[in-house]
């Protein structure tokens, strides 16, 4: 949807035209999903993340005054919201590791670990299967860093107005993610298919 | 993986940023000459690249009928906010609608004598004794307790 399309659509809906923002969910909701699949690795929670993000954008259109693009401000909510995501994944990974009885589960079982729901991985065979595994091992911020720069190829300077970073530290993750994954890939170095 | 000390004089950073062409047109420059004449440079970034340009890039999709049912699922959501705004006005047109309906016909509603029920004061006076009973409600609060209690102990 071009800039003149969006700011006609977002007129529409702001005068009480629902259907006007049905096309705008629409016009985002494959690349919004898709982003948020890719950050936290699997299909339902990813769903769930895109839905509050154009629920949130709904609740903020009266005073979306367009300083950026939908599409800009849907990323970086989707962002925040994996990056809460994993945190509270990574926590609750936390609290279950000080479980008292071994009769409990594993909290690796219980947890949503973003590289083990093999049913619901959008990368298949081994190669993604080790991608999936080796993002996993990165912090919330360093995967989205890695994920907008190498699958969605924002800019760096976008990437750190989507993560209201400075460029520098954005560098850094990247940096720290590429690092990260050539350690966890080594062997399939120049041979991932 | 090239050994971090051989390029030490170098900046694997500026690599990466060269890879992603982060660098602007003197940067890129800089590294270009660089890798001339840096043999563990042009290896690590050799290694870089071929690492970066096979990771799966394939991105996650989905059928436009799966689409669908993303876009009413939201829409199912939203929709009721906004219809907060004009309901309250209908919710209100209703009630004193019914309220006007039930003062023009309270008298034809009313029994023009209508006896109490026999049974009333029996009830309140049950009621009233097991509230009174606050001994039996002490107990039955401790019960409880314990029964929660017992029901936390296996966690600690």
């Amino acid at each position: 949807m071009d800039a003149a399309t969006e700011k006609i659509v977002l007129a529409r809906i702001r005068d009480g035209d629902e259907a006007s923002f049905e096309v705008l969910v629409r016009a985002h909701s494959a690349k919004i999903i898709s982003l948020a699949w890719r950050l936290v690795g699997n299909r339902e929670d990813a769903e769930d993340i895109a839905q509050e993000a154009f629920i949130r954008l709904h609740r903020n259109l009266a005073s979306f005054r367009g300083d950026s693009s939908v599409s800009t401000w849907l990323y970086r909510t989707v962002t925040r919201l994996t990056i809460d995501y994993q945190r509270r994944q990574k926590l609750k990974q936390k609290i279950f590791f000080f479980r008292r009885s071994n009769a409990e589960h594993d909290p690796y079982e219980l947890a949503a670990d973003p590289a083990a729901s093999p049913g619901d991985q959008y990368l298949a065979g081994e190669a993604g299967r080790r991608l999936a595994a080796a993002m996993g091992k990165l912090s919330a911020r360093q995967r989205a860093v890695f994920t907008l720069r190498h699958h969605e190829e924002l800019p760096l300077k976008e990437i750190a107005a989507v993560l209201q970073l400075e460029e520098g530290t954005v560098k850094a993750h990247l940096h720290r993610a590429v690092h990260i994954l050539r350690k966890e890939l080594k062997d399939l170095q120049g041979g991932l298919t | 993986m090239i050994n971090q000390e051989q390029i030490c004089s170098c900046r694997p950073q500026q690599l990466l940023l060269y890879h992603y062409d982060e660098l602007d047109t003197a940067g890129r420059r800089q590294v270009e000459q660089h890798l001339q004449s840096c043999t563990a440079c042009r290896a690590e970034l050799s290694e870089l690249q071929s690492l970066l340009t096979a990771l799966p890039t394939a991105a996650p999709k989905l059928s436009s009928a799966e689409l669908d049912r993303f876009s009413a699922r939201v829409m199912e959501q939203v929709q009721p906010r906004r219809s907060r705004f004009t309901r309250p006005a209908l919710g209100w047109a209703l009630a004193g609608g019914a309220a006007l309906l039930i003062t023009l016909n309270l008298p034809q509603l009313l029994p023009t004598s209508a006896p109490l029920p026999a049974k009333l004061p029996v009830v309140m006076t049950a009621d009233q004794d097991v509230l009174l009973n606050l001994e039996l409600l002490q107990t039955l609060e401790l019960l409880e307790d314990f029964e929660l209690l017992q029901q936390l102990e296996p966690l600690g």
